[in-house]
């Protein structure tokens, strides 16, 4: 009886996670299109979100590159497909890599600060303390977010995209040998507009989730250091979870 | 005539009922002090006025407005007549100490840089602070000259009605004494009606000129802050002279 109970509670737990996200954010997505707009906080966030975050998208997305083409290289020499290599770089990397290791990066470093600094505000009162002076919350604190990080995630990808090809390219030039300019031409020449938008806009998604993951954690942080702990946990778990799902099927979506 | 009025107000968490039936009404002027224990509902009970919260039950009118039925544009429009000091500051971490103040009017680009900065200095020198701090960041300050500081940015809109949470809280007792003057001082200039909810008596006997005693969801006594030694009531007796005999019964444990 105990565990039927135990299950019964976690599903209904569930039920209301589900609901209450989905009101914060409908009221979310609803306020972006209200006044006023704080642009100064976007302004401050792109800052934070983007270029705070270009040392570790950097370094992920250039050793990542590197690791797919020494893998490539190890499996490809055994029915003599070297040649693909460029091309599996190239594609494995604007396609999936560059997105959804970026996209999990930026989970970790900024949807757990989000998480933190609004359930910091939450146990401190510092979100009353907006509402009393004639300011949301929401419009306040969680715009700004959502914009900041659905502009500036495709701009991160972007970057990603092409280090982590540059990673290929010096590893397959200078410790495997490959021609540098046979290696970018089928780099350029297998690449299709289609391998990097589609990553693009899945960034962009990317980012949504992230910001209105950690957003809504951090709002709704219990009181104490342990309810923002717990939130900044729950928000970069729930946000790297939405990550895979999502690539999942806008994969799906865009190739299929 | 009447600031602020409260009728049959109810409020529970869960199973928890925290306020059945509380009826208050403040004159304009009136510095009302709310009095009750740890846990009776005082927080609630301001919260609900101010909108923080949403009532179960009841009435709640500011100049014979009602609140409770407010849009979000009307209840926007009454916060500008509120001002709130919480317990703990709640100064904004990553603004400066001039943001904060000029907060409600900058933010929103109502007022320039330059005005924002004027008034967060005036309303600074009302509270004693000196102009210097006007660039720090809250968590340069000590804890009296947060409290100062979050006083400044409650009064930034000249207020009509200004709620006090617990305003000496975690403050020795020479702070404690000059936040009590500051509080008398500022709403008297302003002419401001005030809301205080404390348990420190010393600060109620300063700032107060009527109280009333928060108990068991509702207010059981109110009179002017003078008769608060002679009641007659067991149980503002009792909380008074800090008794741990008598009708307040504290809960040790939960469970």
């Amino acid at each position: 009886m105990h565990v039927v109970q135990s299950i019964g509670r976690a599903f209904l737990d569930f039920l209301a996670l589900t609901g209450n996200f989905c009101i914060f954010l409908f009221r979310a997505v609803f306020s972006i299109f209200n006044r006023p707009i704080y642009f100064k906080n976007i302004a401050t966030q792109i800052i934070e979100i983007g270029y705070y975050s270009l040392p570790v998208v950097g370094l992920t997305a250039i050793f990542t590159g590197a690791v797919l083409a020494l893998q490539s290289y190890s499996g490809f020499t055994r029915f003599s497909a070297e040649g693909a290599i460029p091309m599996v770089v190239a594609l494995s990397v604007t396609r999936e890599l560059g997105p959804v290791l970026a996209g999990l990066m930026v989970a970790g470093r900024i949807g757990a600060s989000i998480a933190a600094e609004i359930g910091t505000m939450r146990v401190t009162e510092q979100l009353d303390a907006l509402r009393t002076l004639s300011t949301c919350p929401i419009k306040y604190l969680v715009v700004p977010r959502l914009i900041a990080a659905i502009i500036v995630m495709p701009c991160l990808v972007l970057v990603a995209d092409i280090i982590g090809v540059m990673g290929g390219y010096l590893v397959s030039v200078y410790s495997l040998h490959f021609n540098p300019g046979s290696y970018l031409e089928n780099t350029i020449s297998h690449l299709e507009r289609i391998d990097v938008v589609s990553g693009l806009v899945k960034s962009a998604a990317f980012g949504f989730i992230i910001a209105i993951v950690g957003c809504y954690f951090g709002y709704n942080s219990d009181k104490g250091a342990q309810g923002v702990g717990k939130a900044t946990t729950n928000a970069v778990v729930l946000a790297s979870i939405l990550i895979l799902l999502t690539n999942y099927f806008m994969t799906q979506i865009f190739f299929t | 005539m009447k600031a602020i009025e409260v009728k049959n107000l109810y409020k529970s968490f869960g199973s928890k009922k925290v306020l059945q039936g509380v009826d208050l009404s403040v004159n304009k002027g009136e510095a009302l002090v709310i009095l009750g224990g740890s846990g009776s509902g005082k927080s609630v009970l301001i919260k609900l006025i101010i909108g923080l919260m949403a009532a179960d039950k009841g009435e709640i009118k500011y100049n014979d407005r009602d609140l409770l039925g407010l849009s979000s544009g009307g209840r926007d429009e009454v916060m500008k007549k509120f001002g709130f000091l919480f317990q703990g500051g709640a100064l904004f971490d990553s603004l400066k100490i001039w943001e904060n103040i000029s907060f409600a009017l900058y933010s929103k680009n109502l007022i320039s840089k330059k005005q924002a900065y004027e008034l967060a200095i005036k309303k600074l020198s009302q509270v004693g602070l000196d102009e210097n701090v006007a660039d720090l960041y809250p968590a340069e300050l000590s804890g009296g000259m947060q409290k100062r500081a979050a006083l400044a940015r409650a009064i930034s809109l000249d207020p009509e009605v200004i709620f006090f949470d617990e305003p000496t809280t975690g403050l020795d007792p020479i702070m404690a004494s000059i936040i009590n003057d500051l509080i008398v001082k500022t709403s008297r200039e302003l002419g401001a009606t005030t809301v205080t909810i404390t348990h420190d008596m010393q600060s109620a006997r300063a700032i107060a000129d009527n109280v009333a005693m928060l108990y068991e969801g509702k207010i059981i006594w109110t009179d002017k802050v003078k008769s608060l030694e002679k009641s007659g009531n067991l149980v503002v007796d009792q909380f008074f002279h800090g008794r741990s005999d008598g009708p307040i019964k504290i809960k040790l444990q939960d469970h």
